[in-house]
């Protein structure tokens, strides 16, 4: 095969496309998006950690990277200890909190708006160190060529980063939105490593700004045409959305350009357009689908409700017969139509959303000078031992 | 022999190696023949998860970090035949139920703490200072959930119909006012008459009470209906559905914590099927079946009928079992009942004739 060739003459002049690929293939997907939901729904969800990890797993060793698979080595006992313990830790937190908030409810208006704001602090800063601890948690659990990525730096310092860049965007009214996303990412990227060797990250919102601005507008634009004339904002809330999926395409590529590690740089040509049509395509589907399904479901309750008057007309000395049975039946009926619904749903996204985002992304990826990795040497770095709890709990992962 | 790709885990570039099964590992060799590492055949492992068959990719166990990368597809036969780990991605289960076993029994821990004694505590006080607004606003939304669960139950395909007569209505909301006017005066109270055929009562928040039609074709008599009435005016007087509200909400927020579903309506949901089919608890029932006599003795009526209905709808859920939600949530020891019946006191009906026909025609 040719993308084993590159490992066997690893000085290849630099080809730039074609060395970032992944190989997955959609039936493998598809199967494991159904099996994993069939379980999830009759296991009341704890099997979503296993899930996870088969899902990461697909998509993790399918890439390949100068022919080189990436892996992800997570087991899905780590997730599942790492919730345990938010529940164990995190859920007595929770009830002192509420525990003390019937004592403020009492109390005077700005004692109880101080007490709220301290818990909008609490959830903001809870659900920043679940976004990093998630992160460290997957680099730790990523390798490749035998060597694992990491991220130093402190939970604290990302916390008051995230906090203090939210504040600015919410009293520059979401003009600096882009800013925090690129002061965020810096801190991100700059502690991240491959083995021992750092990654580096050289971006500046301005560069944003210009896209940001236009969905701005337009959001704008949105939300002044439901005021007055709601047909034009439903128009403006659809130009809204590509617009949006436009901003986070250009994102992207901007971050994968910022970021170099050991003179390695990287570039994507991923492509809105196409983007945009697996979103649509991927929508259109489900609302189809939507359509369809309730379209059964009426058809069959009508049959039945037919049938069950005229049962109820043959035996009205039983007042009682018909709840009787009802029970169980209702139970069954709703239990089939919600998991066509999940299951399609699911199914759905994995095939026609992730699968084509993922093959998009990688295929449009190029690597310069990938050789430059070979002098990387493994860190002595402790990992973490579980995994993503609190992100489970806040659902960020 | 094979030619292969050893990444040793402590640098990134490849080395070129021979690989070929010695007894009982797999020896890897550099390209000079000097000796790289020993793979035991146990602890050989496929990379999991990819399909692709560009080169078979194998890992060591599932800790240490050295990897092989072999061309030749042919040796996977050879693996298969050798290497009875090859395909698992896990320790076994037993290493998986050790290592958990302490954060499991420490989760569930502080599971009961919450759910038994926290939430309790938490919802008593609680109701005592949720605003009034509030609670009328939270009863409202609750009764439509619940007259709507029931109306599927009941193959009912449009809601609910109220149903309405002006004379009846006025029967039970003058009785009802004549009950609590001694106790809470101006308390505010919302009675309705629903057109579905479970034999059921409930007391919801915000002096919302729910009469179904199956209880009015059930009682015998006016004495008995406004027993059932009474009951549940005992139950708003002492905020008993607050708490089940709160204490419902509580945990169905903690379920889909567990769950991984953060939803408001399974919040909602799970609030109404704490009323549909949970309890009040023992001492609730026995507090508003004390007030609910005292209520009847209070305003002159008679109150020797109340415990009879009771105690015939627990007979009929006996004989019936398995019934679902018909005063499930008033089980009826013969404690309460001779408790209710040491109470009881005659006095006047609560209904007149006319009052009653009325009441009884309602849903018709």
């Amino acid at each position: 095969m040719s993308t084993f060739g590159t490992i066997e003459h690893p000085l290849e002049p630099d080809t730039r496309f074609g060395e970032i690929s992944f190989v997955g293939r959609r039936l493998v997907l598809l199967s494991l998006a159904f099996k994993n939901t069939v379980l999830m729904i009759f296991t009341f969800g704890f099997y979503r950690f296993w899930a996870k990890t088969w899902v990461r797993r697909y998509f993790w060793n399918n890439i390949r990277i100068t022919g080189d698979s990436v892996e992800y080595v997570g087991q899905a006992r780590e997730l599942f200890i790492g919730f345990l313990i938010a529940i164990a830790i995190l859920f007595p937190f929770a009830t002192v909190y509420e525990l003390f908030s019937a004592l403020f409810l009492g109390a005077s208006d700005w004692a109880q708006a101080a007490w709220s704001l301290v818990y909008v602090l609490a959830i903001f800063s809870l659900i920043q160190v679940a976004i990093y601890r998630a992160f460290r948690y997957r680099l730790t659990r990523t390798t490749w060529r035998g060597l694992r990525f990491g991220l130093d730096g402190s939970v604290i310092s990302y916390v008051l980063l995230a906090f203090g860049w939210s504040l600015l965007t919410v009293f520059t009214l979401g003009i600096a939105f882009p800013w925090m996303r690129v002061a965020l990412m810096r801190y991100r990227i700059n502690k991240a490593r491959y083995g021992s060797t750092k990654f580096e990250f050289d971006g500046s919102g301005r560069a944003l700004i210009g896209v940001w601005l236009i969905n701005y507008v337009i959001l704008i634009a949105a939300a002044v045409s439901f005021g007055t004339f709601p047909p034009l904002g439903f128009l403006f809330v659809a130009a809204a959305i590509f617009v949006f999926i436009y901003y986070r395409v250009r994102e992207f590529r901007y971050f994968v350009g910022a970021t170099t590690i050991a003179g390695v740089t990287f570039e994507s040509f991923a492509e809105t357009p196409r983007v945009i049509w697996i979103c649509v395509l991927t929508g259109i589907v489900l609302l189809v689908g939507m359509a369809a399904i309730f379209l059964i479901i009426g058809a069959v309750a009508g049959i039945t409700s037919i049938s069950s008057v005229t049962q109820a007309a043959g035996d009205l000395s039983s007042l009682d017969a018909g709840f009787e049975s009802d029970p169980g039946l209702w139970t069954v009926a709703v239990i089939s139509v919600v998991l066509t619904l999940v299951l399609g749903f699911r199914v759905t996204v994995a095939v026609l959303l992730q699968y084509p985002l993922m093959v998009h992304v990688c295929s449009t990826l190029a690597i310069s000078d990938p050789t430059r990795l070979d002098q990387v040497v493994r860190s002595t770095e402790v990992l973490p031992s579980f995994g993503e709890g609190l992100a489970e709990a806040f659902d960020v992962g | 022999m094979w030619s292969a790709i050893y990444h040793d885990g402590i640098y990134a570039t490849g080395q070129k190696a021979r690989v070929s099964v010695d007894g009982d590992a797999l020896a890897i060799l550099a390209e000079n023949g000097s000796p790289l590492s020993r793979w035991a055949l146990k602890e050989t492992r496929l990379l999991a998860g990819s399909a692709a068959n560009d080169a078979i990719r194998l890992r060591h166990g599932l800790v240490a970090e050295d990897r092989l990368t072999i061309a030749d597809l042919s040796i996977l036969e050879l693996l298969e035949a050798k290497c009875p780990n090859l395909r698992r991605t896990a320790p076994d289960w037993r290493t998986t139920l050790r290592s958990s076993a302490l954060w499991v029994l420490a989760a569930a821990a502080s599971l009961v703490l919450l759910v038994k004694v926290v939430v309790p505590v938490m919802a008593e006080q609680f109701a005592a200072i949720v605003p009034q607004e509030l609670e009328r606003r939270i009863g409202e939304q609750l009764a439509n959930q619940i007259v709507t669960t029931f109306s599927h139950m009941e193959r009912q395909s449009e809601g609910s119909q109220l149903c309405q007569n002006k004379a009846a209505q006025a029967a039970l909301d003058g009785l009802a006012a004549r009950l609590t006017e001694e106790i809470v005066p101006a308390l505010h109270l919302n009675i309705r008459v629903v057109n579905l055929k479970v034999i059921n009562a409930l007391a919801l928040p915000g002096g919302q009470i729910l009469v179904f039609r199956g209880l009015l074709e059930f009682a015998e008599n006016g004495d008995e209906l406004a027993g059932v009435l009474a009951h549940e005016l005992g139950h708003v007087i002492l905020r008993h559905p607050l708490e089940v509200a709160i204490k419902g909400a509580s945990v169905s927020i903690l379920a889909s914590l567990i769950v991984g579903d953060i939803t408001g309506g399974a919040a909602i949901a799970g609030v109404a099927a704490a009323f549909l089919t949970a309890a009040y608890g023992q001492e609730a029932e026995h507090g508003a079946d004390a007030l609910a006599v005292s209520l009847l003795n209070g305003a002159g009526f008679d109150s020797r009928n109340v415990a009879d209905l009771f105690e015939r709808f627990g007979r009929k859920a006996r004989e019936k079992e398995g019934v679902l939600s018909r005063l499930s949530s008033h089980p009826l020891s013969r404690e309460r009942a001779q408790n209710m019946r040491a109470m009881a006191q005659t006095g006047q009906t609560a209904f007149d004739a006319n009052a009653w026909q009325a009441i009884r025609a309602m849903c018709r």
